[in-house]
């Protein structure tokens, strides 16, 4: 065999290592389009025949297709089964889904960036990998929130446009950013307040806000975001440290595919008391 | 990596995996180039072309598998569906039916249900499509088996 072969055969296997996809995907059934295990932020299925594709992969095929003919049709033919399909089932969890369907997909501009990609991705896998990276409690417990981060306005719109796969996000980010600078001004530096109760009104007051949006995914939203304040960290440097904690959890614990409950993240350290 | 070359290697390493799992088709990969392939096929059985074998060549293109790869044969043959002197093939999977959920070793599977049924209203080499159309089954069997005796078939002593 060519050196070139046995090179590319190293690389993937290097890639599958650090992946997300390499836990839950398998090789039982690959994608018919890249012939690869579906990674789970990818999974997404037709809305007929139900096959399952990577959702990267039917956009494509969905977006190329057409050209054979004059006008771009509204339903997309299975590259499996020849079952027409007019939507795409994408996202989906206990809780929500989302439906593309097929005209939406042409004109979709691509807009997602490869951080929006790993942003989206990071709300598919466990959760708490950052917990001793960022120290949360500190950061109430110093009032840390009366200094802004430059940076939570991009943050925010960010995920907002990762999580919803929508260009234009500017009308939730302002509701969103105007609800925690309302929160700010609330509890002032003068507040009495114990940290701990301080947190909960802010997960509850965001959680309020995000929710109508965001549905199923809004708990974990609030979580990232405070994961980000308490980070105190600029987006680039956030995202490094982020990429590198998720990398190395991943192969830490390759078996490791059950989400944690949501609520016990606040529960993980009771020990501190105020300074 | 490039998803058209990813996609090759995965299907590069099936082919290794279940060698011999289709002894009717044998597929290889350039050594230096995985954008060109050629496959060997086994003429079907109770057809003229039986006991022959096809060289075929495939080149791939940047997009596949959104588009489907170009085959052609390099072994002469006879057949209505397959330009006598290019070896160009007229299947439908090849053109506007293609899906990328075809393969390479599945569009060599295609070609050899293609050799067993040819489509003489859609034909490429027309003499081989008019014998065939005009009921003359006996003469198109015979010149097809002998071309697969010509060009498909060790030669004898």
């Amino acid at each position: 065999m060519s050196k070139e072969k046995e090179r590319q055969e190293q690389e993937q296997e290097q890639e599958s290592g650090c992946s997300i996809a390499s836990t839950s995907g398998g090789n039982a059934n690959p994608c018919p389009i890249c012939l690869g295990p579906i990674p789970s932020h990818q999974e997404s299925y037709l809305d007929r025949c139900f096959h399952k594709f990577c959702y990267e992969c039917i956009v494509q095929w969905i977006k190329f297709a057409p050209k054979k003919y004059s006008e771009p049709p509204d339903y997309v033919t299975c590259p499996y089964c020849k079952t027409e399909n007019s939507s795409v089932i994408y996202l989906y969890d206990e809780n929500s889904l989302e439906r593309h369907y097929i005209p939406q997909i042409y004109t979709d501009s691509v807009f997602l960036s490869e951080a929006h990609k790993y942003r989206l991705r990071s709300y598919y896998t466990r959760q708490g990998t950052l917990d001793g990276t960022f120290d949360v409690q500190r950061f109430w417990r110093l009032r840390k929130y009366l200094h802004q981060n430059q940076s939570f306005h991009c943050w925010v719109k960010r995920e907002l446009q990762a999580l919803l796969l929508e260009e234009d996000v500017e009308v939730i980010a302002h509701h969103i950013l105007g609800t925690v600078e309302f929160f700010v001004k609330r509890n002032g530096p003068k507040n009495r307040k114990q940290p701990e109760v301080v947190r909960e009104e802010f997960r509850a007051i965001v959680s309020e806000a995000a929710r109508p949006f965001l549905a199923g995914k809004t708990e974990r939203f609030v979580q990232e975001m405070e994961l980000f304040l308490a980070s105190g960290l600029k987006l680039e440097a956030y995202d490094e440290v982020y990429k590198q904690q998720a990398c190395n959890d991943t192969v830490a614990q390759p078996s490791e595919t059950s989400r944690a409950a949501p609520d016990l993240f606040i529960f993980d350290d009771t020990s501190h008391e105020a300074d | 990596m490039q998803t058209s070359r990813a996609r090759l290697f995965k299907e590069y390493k099936a082919v290794q995996r279940e060698k011999g799992a289709d002894p009717d088709i044998q597929l290889v990969c350039d050594d230096s180039n995985i954008f060109k392939w050629t496959a060997l096929i086994k003429g079907p059985s109770e057809t003229p072309f039986e006991g022959g074998v096809f060289q075929l060549v495939f080149a791939i293109p940047e997009q596949y598998p959104l588009q489907p790869p170009q085959v052609r044969f390099l072994t002469k043959i006879f057949h209505p569906n397959v330009h006598f002197k290019t070896g160009e093939i007229c299947l439908d999977i090849l053109k506007n039916a293609w899906s990328p959920a075809w393969t390479l070793q599945s569009v060599c599977r295609a070609i050899i249900a293609l050799m067993a049924h040819p489509e003489p209203d859609s034909p490429l080499n027309c003499d081989s499509g008019n014998l065939l159309r005009s009921g003359d089954i006996r003469g198109y069997q015979s010149m097809a088996r002998m071309y697969t005796r010509l060009a498909a078939m060790p030669k004898k002593g």
